[in-house]
């Protein structure tokens, strides 16, 4: 029970930032340093006001050790005006009591409440003892010995009124000074903090900024040893990242093309059983329809291939590192028509094409590849017409795909690009607009799912930069 | 008609033997790209059908070899890579024609078809699709052996289309094609002609298409297809 809470506080501070922690580290530790520096100073203050006032008393005593004189009988008298008494007991904060004993028990003259004190030593290192008047604490000093024949012992006690007050001035200053300081060093801390973590919390912003698929190596902003070596580590792990992205990907795209050979033999050997089966007037019409279905699943194969291909030439570097071509995009179109129109036919969606010139920059391949996934959505989602468009404005080149299909369904469409994402009512394998999004973003373009004309259907609009700008 | 088949995958080899000879074709096989040029020696092939990835020397390498020893025999490349870089490479060594695995037979078949055409075309021969016979000597053309009378911008892109078939003909191309003889012919001048085409076509078993905003394409309608045979006379005069 108690180890879960643990457990659940340290995670909880965990998830605080670095520099909060940091500081909230620092500061407990100074305010608990100087909290104990300033109780050290506050008992010395108050020590050195407690000896001058019991050196105050102590003067009193000895001022009244002074008048003790013996008279005729041999006895012990003080010799006090009235005056001088009224002036001893002047201040108006404490109480002061006097008594003047012969030896050690007999009053000669003051307050008989203090006989009990007579005896009574102050600690070593102090010049008073605390002792208890009248259900008052005083402050009490003795001398012995004093006077002609050196029979007389004095005791002087004073209320504490005086000390108190001292002392709640003294700890209040030091609050005072203990807080101003605090105050002053976590400000510096704070500002100091946020200077010396602002590389590393640029830094992280920089790698926040990164797309996902990027794994070029990251530059620490400023040269401070934490940065160097923590971009050190990152670029470490970001080139074993690569090398097995790249790994993963070449096997992914050897596997796809193997896979084809068979695949090209599965059907023609399917193609041909079917056509034995046409001929053969005796067979049952259950095998040519089994035979279609598997000829279907083939297909559904062979695309299904072709999109992981895609996805290799997508998820590599642009062009696999080739520079770009200045291009027509109106001969992509034409030649990706091609791939299309028989199947447009079947399904009886009429597909037709607006091009205007359209000059670009990039990767013949990739494009053709971005293209026919938006053709191939747009047949598969589509119902009315589609139609395939290319054109320049002022601003950019666009291509763009547009159905009378279902259209698009808005919750959908932030996650609409990701891997395998797919509307509810979709055949695809969900990798197409991912794989247009990849390519999009090779050749710098973006890619954007409008509502068709009129609200019917879906526009998928790829906006080009004009060649020449970047 | 005789086929030299290059591929290294026995069993896709032994499927493609088969389809083709189901076509009427007479079909060679052979696994590697090294044993080719003696073939070539001994037999006369009308076209080839190269797959690029083999074992050994590959068949862009070949292709290169046969080009440059002056061979002009039509060549179709398959393979399983289809980079487009591939493409651009093999067209340029001298292939006459690309098809990626993979392929269905159909496709298989029309591209051959369209080879071997292009291939008679260029032997000035007699070019036949469906019930349409082009003589390329005469330049004239004839329909189940009744001559058909053509304008000579209607048979050029009568010829454009039949090459093509039943592959798309890009607006683009027929424009430039037929303005060698009028260089001001207008989109609208081009569908003029396109239309008075079709309708001279109506009864052929030939279907023009026309590819909304793109181009056109020439299809052998299925029902007259079945009645084309292999190594079919030529019609025309």
């Amino acid at each position: 029970m108690r180890r879960a809470l643990m457990q659940r506080l340290n995670a909880a501070l965990e998830r605080v930032s670095l520099r909060t922690r940091l500081l909230a580290t620092l500061g407990l530790w100074l305010a608990l340093v100087l909290a104990a520096a300033l109780l050290l100073d506050l008992r010395g203050a108050e020590h050195l006001a407690d000896q001058a006032f019991d050196q105050a008393l102590l003067n009193n005593a000895v001022a009244l050790a002074a008048r003790v004189e013996i008279d005729s009988d041999n006895d012990l008298d003080v010799d006090l005006p009235r005056s001088a008494q009224a002036l001893l007991q002047a201040d108006p904060l404490d109480e002061l009591f006097f008594a003047v004993f012969d030896g050690e028990a007999k009053l000669v003259w003051g307050d008989v409440r203090l006989a009990a004190f007579v005896n009574a030593r102050p600690p070593a290192n102090q010049l008073s003892l605390l002792g208890q008047l009248e259900g008052q604490a005083v402050r009490i000093v003795t001398l012995h010995h004093q006077g002609p024949a050196k029979r007389a012992s004095i005791v002087v006690a004073e209320t504490l009124n005086k000390r108190r007050e001292t002392s709640s001035q003294i700890r209040a200053r030091s609050e005072r000074l203990g807080l101003m300081l605090l105050a002053a060093a976590m400000l510096g801390l704070y500002f100091s903090t946020r200077r010396i973590l602002q590389p590393l919390e640029r830094f992280a912003q920089q790698i926040e900024a990164r797309q996902a698929s990027d794994l070029s190596p990251v530059t620490p902003p400023s040269g401070n040893s934490e940065s160097a070596v923590l971009a050190a580590a990152l670029n470490s792990l970001l080139t074993r990242l690569r090398e097995s992205a790249a790994a993963q990907r070449e096997f992914m795209g050897d596997t796809a093309h193997q896979l084809r050979t068979p695949l090209a033999g599965l059907s023609l050997q399917i193609e041909m059983a079917i056509e034995d089966l046409t001929a053969d007037p005796a067979a049952a019409p259950a095998q040519g329809a089994r035979l279609q279905l598997m000829l279907s699943l083939v297909a559904r194969l062979q695309r299904l291939v072709q999109r992981i291909l895609s996805l290799e030439k997508a998820s590599s570097e642009p062009g696999s590192g080739l520079p770009a071509q200045t291009l027509d995009l109106t001969l992509t179109v034409e030649g990706c028509a091609a791939e299309f129109i028989d199947r447009a036919e079947r399904t009886g969606i009429d597909l037709g094409f607006e091009l205007e010139p359209a000059t670009i920059e990039g990767w013949p391949g990739e494009l053709h590849e971005l293209l026919s996934n938006l053709i191939d959505n747009a047949l598969t989602h589509g119902r009315g017409p589609v139609v395939v468009r290319t054109r320049t404005t002022a601003a950019a080149v666009l291509l763009e795909v547009e159905d009378q299909g279902m259209g698009l369904d808005a919750s959908l469409l932030p996650e609409l690009f990701q891997r395998h994402r797919r509307g509810a009512a979709s055949q695809g394998e969900g990798l197409g607009l991912f794989i247009v999004k990849a390519i999009a973003d090779h050749h710098r373009a973006s890619v954007s799912l409008l509502p068709g004309k009129g609200g019917v259907g879906m526009l998928a609009q790829v906006s080009f930069n004009k060649p020449g700008r970047t | 008609m005789r086929i030299l088949l290059i591929e290294d995958d026995s069993c896709l080899g032994a499927s493609l033997v088969e389809a083709l000879r189901r076509e009427g074709y007479t079909v060679d096989l052979l696994a590697q790209a090294e044993q080719v040029c003696m073939a070539l020696r001994d037999v006369h092939y009308d076209a080839v059908l190269l797959d690029i990835g083999l074992p050994g020397m590959d068949g862009l390498s070949l292709l290169g070899q046969l080009r440059a020893r002056a061979c002009a025999l039509p060549i179709m490349l398959i393979t399983a890579r289809d980079d487009w870089e591939d493409k651009v490479r093999g067209l340029d060594l001298g292939a006459d024609d690309y098809l990626a695995k993979p392929f269905m037979l159909p496709e298989l078949l029309a591209r051959l078809r369209a080879l071997l055409r292009r291939a008679s075309a260029n032997k000035l021969a007699c070019v036949q699709l469906g019930a349409l016979a082009l003589d390329m000597g005469e330049h004239s053309a004839s329909l189940s052996g009744e001559p058909l009378p053509l304008t000579r911008k209607e048979w050029a892109l009568l010829l454009e289309l039949v090459m093509q078939s039943p592959q798309l003909v890009p607006k683009r191309k027929l424009i430039d094609s037929l303005g060698h003889w009028d260089r001001e012919l207008s989109a609208n001048a081009l569908e003029l002609h396109v239309s008075r085409l079709r309708l001279k076509l109506a009864v052929s078993g030939l279907k023009l298409e026309t590819v909304r905003g793109l181009g056109y394409r020439l299809l052998e309608q299925a029902s007259a297809r079945a009645e084309v045979t292999r190594d079919h006379p030529c019609d025309g005069p």
